[in-house]
């Protein structure tokens, strides 16, 4: 019936000329929105990626707010189109070394738990690197889902970003003790190691290269269970260059067009499962799927490929 | 004192007992849309209904599925009365109206001060007013 519905409801839009994508990366595969350009976008990784990054300007829009967007080429005038609420609020200097995805979806974590707040913009310097895109996936993707953010700035990196931070009265630092403290945070619950997934957002090509590469000649431990959602341009391409080939050998399920956490029947398949932990290198998705009454695990993403194939939890 | 004061509201006016939070909310993250219980672990309400309560949340989490969600439980019947939030986002904001919900953003005093779960509230969005009736059983 669920299945059904949403046939349907893809054949309504179809039939009125949208462009359905399936996708939560669209600022890595589809579409990249140039500074000042006004967008009414949904997810909120795309939202904080389009007006950080790219100095776009969006807000958060629901389903029925971005369609009519869509319908009319109208956005309300409000929030992150407004020059007002685009700058930092505040400033976090990164010491840290931030060598994971799952770090950099830590210092997401830390700062968006701290401050709350859809109007808090937080303001990133003192890295010593650039940071690449999916490094910047992560980071805003965590700060849209533990910190409810639109917007950050990172000096040198984002078009916006401030030169002067003296400006700022709260400043935060982020070290190394800090990223490792995220993840001793977590309960290990009853050391269930028989779930591990990579989603949320969808695997981008790099991501799916570097999984390639972690489960080449290795194998997903019998009884245990690791999904990788990404798009389908990016399925394609994986399977083109031969990454895709290399996951399904090691008994890796491929989910294309979806993500882990919106999968409707996810609670009765955690039951059939008796699944108990999730595992992943994704803060977004262990943030996000605690509904579904899942004990979520932080963990790094060697880390997470060598749970998946050892079934040891630590 | 019984009154909070709240900036933004929008909404009819609308009675019902408090389910008051001192953590924020998602229907995504923290509730199962089916019974209409927070389900998530861990969280300062787990096992609390929503539905039928006014239900004060200090902050909004996450972001999209509201847009969506809140009508869907609310053809479930299983919504709450009115949501009233410290701060929140537009999401919750445009899910809340497309369902029909009421629901304001900022309050004065802080809702710890003046109402404690329990408690028969009554939200009036025009007069941006939440007033506390009676106090519960407890």
């Amino acid at each position: 019936m669920e299945v059904e519905k949403e046939r349907r409801l893809i054949g309504h839009l179809h039939s009125l000329n949208v462009v359905t994508t399936d996708t939560c990366i669209n600022y890595q595969t589809v579409y990249q929105p140039h500074l000042g350009e006004h967008v009414a976008w949904g997810d909120t990784g795309t939202v904080i990626y389009a007006n950080a990054v790219f100095g776009a300007r969006s807000n958060f829009e629901s389903g029925p707010a971005a369609f009519a967007a869509a319908l009319t080429g109208r956005t309300p005038e409000y929030g992150f189109h407004l020059d007002e609420h685009r700058c930092g609020t505040f400033s976090v200097e990164l010491k840290a070394n931030l060598s994971d995805l799952a770090d950099w979806g830590a210092v997401g974590k830390l700062v968006g738990e701290a401050h709350q707040d859809y109007f808090a913009v937080p303001v990133f310097h003192g890295y010593r690197r650039t940071p690449i895109a999916d490094e910047l996936k992560h980071l805003g993707a965590a700060l849209a889902s533990y910190g409810s953010m639109a917007m950050f700035h990172f000096v040198g990196v984002t078009p916006e970003a401030p030169t002067d931070l003296e400006f700022l009265s709260e400043k935060m630092v982020i070290e190394e003790k800090e990223i490792e403290s995220v993840y001793s945070s977590y309960s290990l619950g009853d050391g269930d190691a028989r779930l591990v997934v990579f989603s949320g957002p969808q695997q981008s090509l790099p991501e799916m290269k570097r999984l390639a590469e972690l489960f080449h000649e290795r194998r997903v431990r019998d009884g245990a269970a690791c999904f990788v959602t990404t798009n389908g341009a990016v399925l394609a391409q994986s399977r083109a260059l031969g990454y895709a080939g290399i996951l399904e050998k090691a008994g890796v399920t491929i989910l294309e067009g979806v993500c882990f956490y919106i999968l409707q029947n996810l609670s009765p398949m955690r039951s059939r499962n008796r699944w108990t932990n999730m595992v992943s290198n994704s803060a977004k998705i262990v943030n996000i799927i605690g509904a579904h009454r899942f004990n979520t695990i932080l963990r790094r993403t060697n880390e997470c490929v060598e749970i998946a194939c050892t079934g040891c939890l630590k | 004192m019984n009154l909070i004061h709240v900036e933004k509201a929008y909404g009819p006016v609308v009675e019902g007992e408090a389910l008051v939070s001192e953590e924020g909310f998602s229907p995504r993250y923290d509730l199962d849309r089916w019974s209409g219980l927070i389900t998530r672990p861990g969280h300062r309400l787990e096992g609390a209904s929503i539905a039928d309560k006014v239900c004060f949340f200090p902050s909004a989490k996450g972001g999209i599925a509201a847009g969506w969600a809140f009508y869907d439980i609310k053809w479930k019947k299983i919504a709450p009365k009115a949501f009233i939030f410290g701060v929140t986002n537009p999401v919750m904001v445009q899910g809340a109206v497309f369902a029909g919900i009421p629901i304001t953003a900022g309050w004065a005093p802080h809702p710890r001060e003046v109402v404690k779960t329990g408690d028969w509230v009554r939200v009036d969005p025009g007069r941006r007013l939440v007033e506390v009736m009676r106090a519960g059983s407890r």
